[in-house]
């Protein structure tokens, strides 16, 4: 909002104690937010340095004597500490000193882990060098109040479950969950504070990605139960997203409704086709019912569940939705298939049609464009799934695409036309 | 947070990441001052290594050991490589196992992975399992060197392999179970101080 202060007082609309208090507030309000390309670069220049110490130091060293080396591993970490605690001392108030230092030391945390292992010439397994180093430094999350360094920790503790979960031999990350619960309390008063900032989003998008990876972590054997769990828990954040909608002005800011889109999206994608049920088999539960993946999956549809209560207790309308309730439909044909494999099939098929058609209809009701087009685009990408493992000749299928292409074009230019005619 | 507990509280977390680090040091040192040294023959290791960079990636010529039965069926796992020396002076294996061992000092920590090996085909006969063979992933095949001698060691390195009067071996000291390389040598001079 430009308000020019001096037109006002001179057209009386405001005294000029008013405009001077005015004008104090905002001056004030400019000096504590700190200046957002400063911060940034105050960011990145410490992890520029980060890295240039560590590669330095990667250069080697081979004609000191090996108590002159160890006593060097040291360096980096003790004056970075050093900093750290004069920014403290000093520029206690100054975001950029805190996040400008913090990172620092992050990297300094590392760069003296990676020294001493050079001078021992120690081969160590990488996850547990990681998990050391995120241990040590998400204190530095809460006191320096930090979130880039919040940023690679989620960056850090993700890798660690990726190499621990996916590596042979498999084992679950058990620590990647606890890692994860110490930081979540910074990140509630970050969502107190600032939820409809651009770093906040960031960081959202950060920790969901970060779920959804290590949630498939959760046991080392495939357990029937695993795309159970997983559609429930894209249900689950795609009501989340419908309830955090209000909170934030755009939808790159929410990313728990695109990610639980895309992920419902592309899971009835991939069981839309025959492979997925085939494989399936009643026998397979025996080892893994009482798997975590299988506790996962009953407490994200119990979650599911009650916020799509919620949901529909406060908005009848939201049935014409289905994925609000993809994750009910899904364990209905889930169950289905123990009798019959190809109903299920054609199910998740008619699914699918269903979310798209629900949603170039809500496009065109609610006049949006961008719900349209991504309705089409389900379509569409229906469409190229069943070209696979369906004989159809290609002249067929290319006057499929060329009518397809045509309802774009005919689907926008009537919403656009309607909604030129809504404006005027 | 005032500012004085938000000192006090970091001077705690920063003890602690110092503590981290000396506890690494004090663990190799330990090794290194304490722990026998042992004698481990070098392989060649192939010139185009990708991987190669600021260390020299060591192969020994134990890299498996014959076995009749296999305790490991699952991938990589860790056990515990027993060792003596050898009438040569090089280390030898004498066997591996998953529980650490009490009666002796002479073991170390290593990853492993269990190979069947089967025997010659015989005709109208199943192909047969004669014995095991577990493939050693040593947890000091790395030397870390300056980027500018690596290549020059390197080449003196396998020069002296093709050399059949010389010997090329790596330095380890072991201590319960842990294990520091500390040089890799020809006839007895650290590469280090080969000019």
């Amino acid at each position: 909002m430009k308000i020019n202060l001096q037109e006002l007082i001179e057209n009386g609309v405001v005294s000029e104690d008013v405009a001077t208090s005015i004008s104090n507030y905002y001056n004030q309000k400019k000096k504590s937010s700190p200046n957002r390309v400063l911060l940034i670069f105050a960011v990145l220049g410490a992890l520029l340095i980060g890295i240039g110490v560590i590669l330095i130091i990667g250069h080697n060293w081979d004609n000191f004597p090996r108590i002159v080396k160890t006593t060097f591993s040291f360096l980096p970490l003790i004056l970075t500490q050093v900093i750290v605690f004069y920014v403290l001392l000093k520029k206690g108030n100054n975001q950029l000193w805190k996040e400008g230092s913090a990172v620092a030391l992050f990297c300094a945390i590392g760069a003296s882990m990676t020294l001493v292992s050079q001078v021992y010439h120690i081969v160590g397994d990488l996850p547990s060098y990681i998990l050391t180093w995120m241990v040590l430094a998400i204190p530095l999350i809460y006191l320096l109040d930090s979130k880039a360094v919040l940023a690679f920790v989620i960056i850090g503790i993700t890798s660690y479950a990726q190499q621990i979960g996916f590596n042979y031999p498999r084992e679950v990350p058990h620590l990647y969950w606890l890692l994860l619960a110490a930081v979540l309390p910074y990140f509630y008063t970050l969502y107190k504070k600032e939820s409809n900032s651009n770093s906040f989003s960031f960081l959202l998008w950060l920790l969901i990605g970060s779920v959804t990876i290590a949630l498939s972590t959760l046991s080392t054997k495939y357990s029937p139960s695993f795309f159970l769990m997983y559609m429930s828990y894209f249900t689950t954040l795609y009501l989340i997203g419908n309830r955090y909608e209000h909170k934030v002005d755009s939808l790159i800011k929410n990313p728990c409704k695109v990610i639980g889109f895309l992920g419902t999206i592309i899971l009835l994608l991939i069981t839309s086709f025959d492979f997925y049920w085939n494989e399936l088999s009643a026998s397979e539960w025996r080892d893994t019912l009482l798997s975590a993946t299988t506790g996962m999956w009953i407490l994200l549809t119990v979650l599911a569940s009650y916020l799509l209560a919620k949901e529909f207790s406060q908005d009848e309308k939201s049935i014409v939705n289905p994925l609000n309730y993809t994750y009910f439909i899904f364990l209905l044909l889930f169950l289905l298939q123990y009798l019959s494999p190809i109903t299920s099939q054609v199910g998740i098929n008619i699914l699918l049609l269903f979310i798209a058609v629900s949603m170039i209809w809500r496009g065109h009701d609610q006049l949006q464009l961008h719900l349209l087009n991504l309705g089409l685009l389900v379509l569409v990408a229906l469409i190229i799934c069943r070209f696979f493992d369906v004989q159809i000749s290609f002249v067929i299928r290319g006057i499929i695409f060329v009518l397809l292409g045509i309802s774009f074009f005919v689907a926008n230019y009537l919403i656009i036309k309607k909604k030129n005619a809504y404006e005027s | 947070m005032n500012r004085k507990t938000l000192l006090i509280l970091f001077s705690l977390v920063a003890a602690i990441q110092l503590a981290v680090l000396i506890k690494m040091i004090w663990d190799s040192e330990r090794v290194i001052t304490t722990g026998t040294a042992y004698l481990f023959e070098l392989q060649p290791v192939d010139p185009n290594d990708p991987f190669r960079g600021k260390y020299m990636t060591l192969r020994f010529e134990q890299s498996d050991f014959k076995t009749d039965t296999c305790q490991v069926n699952t991938g990589y796992q860790d056990a515990f490589v027993l060792i003596k020396k050898g009438n040569d002076g090089f280390a030898k294996i004498l066997s591996i196992e998953l529980q650490q061992p009490t009666t002796t000092q002479d073991y170390f920590k290593a990853s492993v992975y269990c190979n069947a090996i089967y025997g010659k085909q015989q005709k109208d006969k199943p192909n047969q399992i004669s014995h095991y063979s577990y493939v050693i992933e040593y947890p000091f095949e790395r030397y870390f060197m300056n980027e500018k001698t690596i290549a020059i060691a390197e080449e003196r390195v396998r020069a002296a392999m093709r050399d059949s009067t010389q010997q090329v071996y790596g330095e380890v000291m072991i201590k319960d179970g842990q294990s520091r390389l500390t040089s890799v040598q020809i006839d007895g001079v650290p590469i280090d101080e080969l000019k």
